[in-house]
Order: C-alpha cells, then structure tokens, then sequence
C-alpha cells in the first residue's frame, strides 16, 4: 500500500476526507485488498472505541452543573437595584437633578407653610404628629409584584414591557417591587401579570409606602 | 446536533437562556465525557471535566468567534480542562503509559492479518491496548475515531502541526496494531496450552 493511501485511509473512514481525495481513495480500494482490509480494521476500531463509551447518560453532571450556574447568578434583588443604579448615572439622572432641587424646594414650602398653618390656628398640640411625604404628581395605584426566585432580568423587563409597566420602587425588604402602569390598565396588568410564571404574588396598592 | 445548531443555542446561552445551555449540555455531554474518560480513565474525574467544560461554555459562550466548529471549540475547553487534571497527577499514576507493550515491535502484519485482526479483536482488547498508548496517542486516535474530526481539527486541538498528527495516527495505530497482535498470540498461545 503507498504511503498517501496509508495516510488517508483513517480520514475516509472517519468521513472528513475532501471529495476529490475521497475519490482517489475509493479508486484505489476498488483495487487494492490490502487497503479494504485496513479499511475495515479501522471501522471495526472506530465501532469498539464507539461502543467503549456507551450507555453514558446525556444529563450526566447536568443537574450539578446547573446548581453551580444558579449560585454564581447575581442575586435579583442586586441585579434590580444596579439596573436601577445604572438609570441614576445616565444622562436621564443628569436632566433630573435640576427638577429633583425645584421638587426639593416645593416640599420646603409646602412643610413651612404646613407649620405656619399650625401655629397660626394654635392647633399643633391638638394634631398628631405626622411625617410628611412627598408625593409624586400623578401619584396612583401601582402594582406592588414579588417575582419568583428563578426570574430572570431580562424575562421581567419582557414582562413589564408587556403591560407598558416602569418600575417606580423596590425591591423591598420582602422582595416587594412597585410598577407603574398606565391609568386604568392596573386591573387587566395585575391579571396579566399573576398569570406569568416568573410572578410569584401581584396586588393593587395605592401607590407607594413611606418605606419598603 | 449539527454545527449551525450549536452555534444558534451558543448565542442564546450568551444570552443566560438555561433552555438552551440543556439543550447543547444534552447533545454533547457523551462526546465531551469520553474524550475526558480516554485522557484520564476515570469515570468520577472524566465526569468533573465534563461538568467544568460545560460551566466554561456557559460562561464563555460569547467567546466563540466562529473559526472553528463548535464540537472542536468545545473539545478544546475539555482538552484544557483535563490536562489540568492530568497534570494534577501524581507521577507513579502515569507511569503505565510508558507500558512496554506498547512499544514492543512485531512484525508487520501480513496483509491478511488485517482482517483476522479485525474479526478477533474485542471490546476490551482495544480498550486495553488504547491504554497502553501514550496520552498523546490515545488522544489522537479518540478525536480521529470516536469524534469524528478532520486532519484539522485534531490539528487545532492538541495545538501541533498537521504533520505532527500525521506522525502521531501512524504511531498510534502502529501499536495499537502490534498490542493487539500480541494479546491474540498470548491468547492462542493459552488456549493450545489448555
């Protein structure tokens, strides 16, 4: 047998040989017993290496190996609050530093003209004491949604996306997240979104608590 | 599962979608697990490689530039993966690859000895004999014959010249041959015995 026969033959029977060297071989095999036998002895080695690794289970480690991908994950609530993070040092956090002062010096004046009102009327020891809040200018109901566990960022930014909902709050001490939908979508939003299997609880609130 | 699949589940796994990372876990768990079982012959620790490849993949899916098959690129990982665990090793567990079997030099067969080769050779006889073979050989004879990969791609994976390969298939089915030859003999040579 000559010595490119010699070489070629292990790639024609793994079936990578190029078409053109393929046909020289099946020429040369067409008249050459000691080449088909060699041929042969090469299938019958490529069957038993096959056959010594059979019967191996396709998810074999599958499950430890997921386990140990899960636990590497940024928890949730990390991912949340750095996608949130990330808003507050774009160019949005930059236009609403202005509009966060004038909103700053709105709630002054509305706290000492609170005050003034009290002492005016003498009625400050009559009334309990109370912290005031700011309150958004289109303050409405919000969902308040805790999300399953297994959640993915990008699953629940496909979700609020779904129900034209931003998220205004949260996450909370107990995984509470508050989303704000458009005016009177809340009731068809909350349906929509306790039927999703990334949600695991969804309910209407009046907007959001003093702390979460 | 062919190439244009894996890439496809590849960038969705570049994507953290665990559907898909099952999916190519699943496809090519068998193929990863025992080309790490022939490097290192242990089922517990050719099962570790196998875990580490795939937790690579998932990490590095977006590393995949594409110049290669997938199954290439993937084995690479395993490749590197197993070495590490090879090298880990203590020295007097390698020693049987330097069996002298092995090395031990018959006469070139007679064209019909082929095919009495063929015909008598079992299972067990060619896993004996592939582990007496060095890790480089054992190695170049799994990719060619168990994984399927061209000249190239065994070329690629254990990172030396075509012509290495060349010289490496030749000595490795030299003495895959001549261990082979040997076990029959030794094995006539009981049984007339008998």
């Amino acid at each position: 047998m000559n010595r490119r026969l010699s070489e070629l033959l292990p790639w024609y029977a793994n079936g990578t040989l190029k078409a053109e060297d393929r046909e020289w071989v099946d020429r040369c095999l067409a008249a050459d017993g000691d080449a088909r036998a060699e041929l042969e002895w090469y299938r019958t080695l490529q069957s038993t290496i096959a056959q010594s690794v059979s019967g191996v289970p396709p998810d074999l480690g599958l499950a430890r190996t997921l386990q140990r991908i899960r636990a590497e994950r940024p928890r949730l609530r990390d991912r949340i609050r750095g996608w949130l993070g990330a808003v507050g040092r774009g160019p949005v956090a930059a236009l609403a530093r202005p509009i966060a002062a004038i909103a700053a010096v709105g709630v002054i004046a509305v706290q000492g003209g609170v005050i003034y009102s009290f002492a005016r009327h003498g009625q400050e020891d009559a009334q309990p004491i109370r912290a005031l809040r700011v309150l958004p200018a289109d303050e409405r109901p919000l969902l308040r949604v805790n999300f399953a566990p297994d959640a993915k960022e990008a699953d629940i930014r496909l979700l609020l996306s779904a129900v034209e909902g931003s998220l205004v709050g949260g996450p909370g001490q107990l995984g509470d997240y508050y989303v704000r939908v458009p005016a009177g979508a809340e009731n068809a939003a909350a349906n929509r979104l306790k039927h999703d299997r990334i949600v695991a609880a969804v309910e209407i609130v009046p907007g959001l608590p003093t702390t979460y | 599962m062919d190439d244009a699949k894996a890439r496809e589940l590849l960038g969705r796994i570049a994507r953290q979608d665990e559907t898909a990372f099952e999916a190519i876990y699943k496809a090519f768990s068998a193929r990863v697990f025992a080309y790490a079982l022939n490097m290192l012959r242990e089922p517990h620790r050719a099962e570790e490689v196998l875990m580490d490849t795939m937790h690579e993949v998932w990490r590095g899916a977006a590393r995949f530039r594409g110049d290669s098959l997938f199954s290439t690129w993937l084995i690479g990982i395993a490749r590197n993966k197993a070495l590490l665990v090879y090298r880990d090793r203590r020295a007097d567990e390698l020693h049987d690859d330097l069996d002298d079997i092995a090395e031990t030099e018959v006469d070139e067969l007679a064209p019909e000895g082929f095919a009495e080769l063929a015909a008598k050779q079992r299972r067990e006889g060619v896993q004996a004999c592939m582990r007496k073979l060095s890790q480089e050989h054992r190695e170049c004879l799994h990719l060619v014959f168990y994984q399927g990969c061209s000249l190239a791609d065994v070329a690629q994976v254990q990172g030396v010249p075509e012509n290495t390969v060349k010289t490496r298939l030749y000595h490795a089915r030299h003495r895959i041959r001549n261990c082979l030859r040997l076990m029959i003999e030794r094995e006539g040579a009981d049984s007339g015995a008998n």
